[in-house]
């Protein structure tokens, strides 16, 4: 295998060389600037594919430590500390596996602005894989809250009819949680002497601080998972994001909550995150059962798939805070899963929104006869979604729930109904869909 | 009412990744699990040390 030196680093800024080879593109040839841009931005994508496909194939999968390690000092009290653990390292490749798909999937169906949109596409895959990537407090913070700048600009300049409502509300929900954690990491960074996250996961914070900084981190990653009662500004941002805005949203962005959870709240505040366990569970609880009800109700597609979204993320929280190794290898493998699922399932609306123009259910019905290759797509990721057995969606689910039955069987029982919830609106949507 | 087609090439092969990685990932979990299994191990090693104590 080839090594790659900084490879990390690579990995990160090749999407954004890219944005400027677009840029310059443009200033070369303004005819032919928007055809240049698409594939300036699939040949970077699958580029940045290519290179995280080697360094997961370069990766030590039988050592938990920090691999790749890049530290330079930044400026003072920061550093440029970049490493990727077993957890990590999926993640990154993840997001450069999504990229080139959203870029395809764009590429008819977006006409206005094409430069800017790929620009972008670009900077967004920059700063997500930099989240992964980051060992600095705020070096991630910088990533994280980064993310947010491309995502509103991509709802709000190519979004549906209430594009401007849905990306503020976005944009407004996700910040307000995380100036919480600006000021927990400041406080943290003030007490230790110290930015790095692997020297902070061995700090032992005192049992009268952790609650407190455990909330503030809560409040940033418990906005983006996102969980029931502040998950309401998923759907609308899903319902007005153009087809790969949904993709990335669902797919990756949601998945930094859960990154988040696992990266500070679980191993630096244990104690904490003990204490306000069966404030996640019950939380989580209401989000799988409660939300997959709502699912029911919804006769927009998009709406019904968001609400759907949230309702598996539950399992992932309850995994999580479960703290065993069953419930965070499910965890992560839940996120993973539900990264291609509800990707394809955003796709898959993209593709009948092409043909017909609406994303009212009650307007579809008997779709099978007129497209048999879209019918079995569509059927295998319904299938996906609701867990079925053989699809990557049921290792997620079993093994959480397998988790949380140690530590909570209450947890695990209405967890187990949910996924019975998940059947019904699934299903209900694919005959309206494709039957009625 | 205008013809409705099924999905074309391009969509299929936008598609076809994503099918592959699902089936995959359903039938060999493995190829996951395998990466997490030691970071996870560490991580709630180090938990359950932690509210152990």
């Amino acid at each position: 295998m080839p090594q790659i030196p900084y490879i990390l680093s690579v990995v990160t800024f090749l999407p954004l060389v890219g944005a400027g080879l677009i840029l310059l593109a443009r200033l070369l040839n303004k005819s032919g600037a928007d055809s240049a841009a698409r594939w300036i931005a699939l040949a970077t994508t699958l580029v940045t594919l290519g290179v995280s496909a080697v360094l997961v194939a370069t990766f030590d999968p039988s050592s938990a430590a920090y691999q790749f390690v890049e530290r330079f000092v930044w400026f003072v009290g920061a550093e440029y500390h970049m490493g990727v653990d077993g957890i990590s390292i999926l993640f990154v490749l993840l997001t450069a596996f999504l990229m080139p798909i959203c870029i395809l999937a764009s590429w008819n169906t977006i006409k206005d602005r094409v430069v800017d949109y790929m620009i972008a596409f670009l900077v967004l895959e920059t700063l997500v894989i930099g989240v992964f990537t980051s060992l600095d407090l705020f070096l991630f913070y910088i990533f994280f809250e980064g993310t947010l700048v491309p995502m509103f600009i991509i709802i709000g300049v190519w979004g549906g009819a209430n594009r401007i409502y849905a990306s503020y509300k976005f944009f407004l929900y996700t910040l307000l949680g995380s100036v919480l954690m600006l000021l927990a990491m400041l406080w943290m960074a003030a007490e230790t002497g110290t930015t790095s996250i692997p020297a902070l996961k061995e700090y032992a914070f005192s049992a009268e601080a952790q609650p407190l900084l455990w909330l503030a981190f809560f409040a940033s990653f418990a906005v983006k998972m996102p969980m029931w009662p502040v998950h309401t500004w998923l759907p609308d941002a899903h319902v007005q994001a153009p087809t790969a805005g949904s993709v990335i949203l669902a797919g990756i962005l949601l998945k930094l909550g859960g990154y988040g959870f696992l990266l500070f709240n679980l191993p630096m505040f244990p104690q904490a995150s003990q204490m306000f366990a069966p404030l996640v569970f019950t939380l989580s609880v209401i989000a799988i059962v409660y939300t997959s009800l709502v699912a029911f109700r919804q006769t927009d597609m998009k709406k019904l798939i968001a609400y759907s979204s949230v309702a598996h993320m539950g399992f992932v929280t309850m995994g999580i805070f479960a703290g065993n190794d069953q419930g965070v290898q499910g965890a992560v493998f839940q996120m993973l899963s539900h990264g291609l699922i509800s990707g394809a399932l955003f796709l898959c609306v993209g593709v009948v929104y092409d043909r017909m123009h609406t994303r009212e259910i009650a307007l579809y019905g008997g779709l099978t006869a007129r497209m048999p290759w879209f019918a079995a797509i569509f059927m295998l990721f319904t299938m996906a979604n609701v867990g079925l057995p053989g699809t990557s969606g049921f290792i997620g689910e079993i093994l959480t729930m397998v988790g949380i039955y140690e530590v909570s069987t209450w947890t695990a029982l209405f967890a187990a109904s949910g996924v019975i919830f998940s059947a019904v609106y699934a299903l209900t949507l694919y005959r309206n869909v494709m039957f009625g | 009412m205008k013809a409705i087609t099924d999905v074309d090439k391009r969509e299929l092969l936008i598609f076809a990744p994503l099918i592959i990685g699902t089936l995959w990932l359903g039938v060999q979990p493995g190829l996951v699990l395998d990466y997490t299994a030691a970071s996870v191990e560490a991580l709630t090693t180090a938990y359950r040390a932690a509210i152990g104590g």
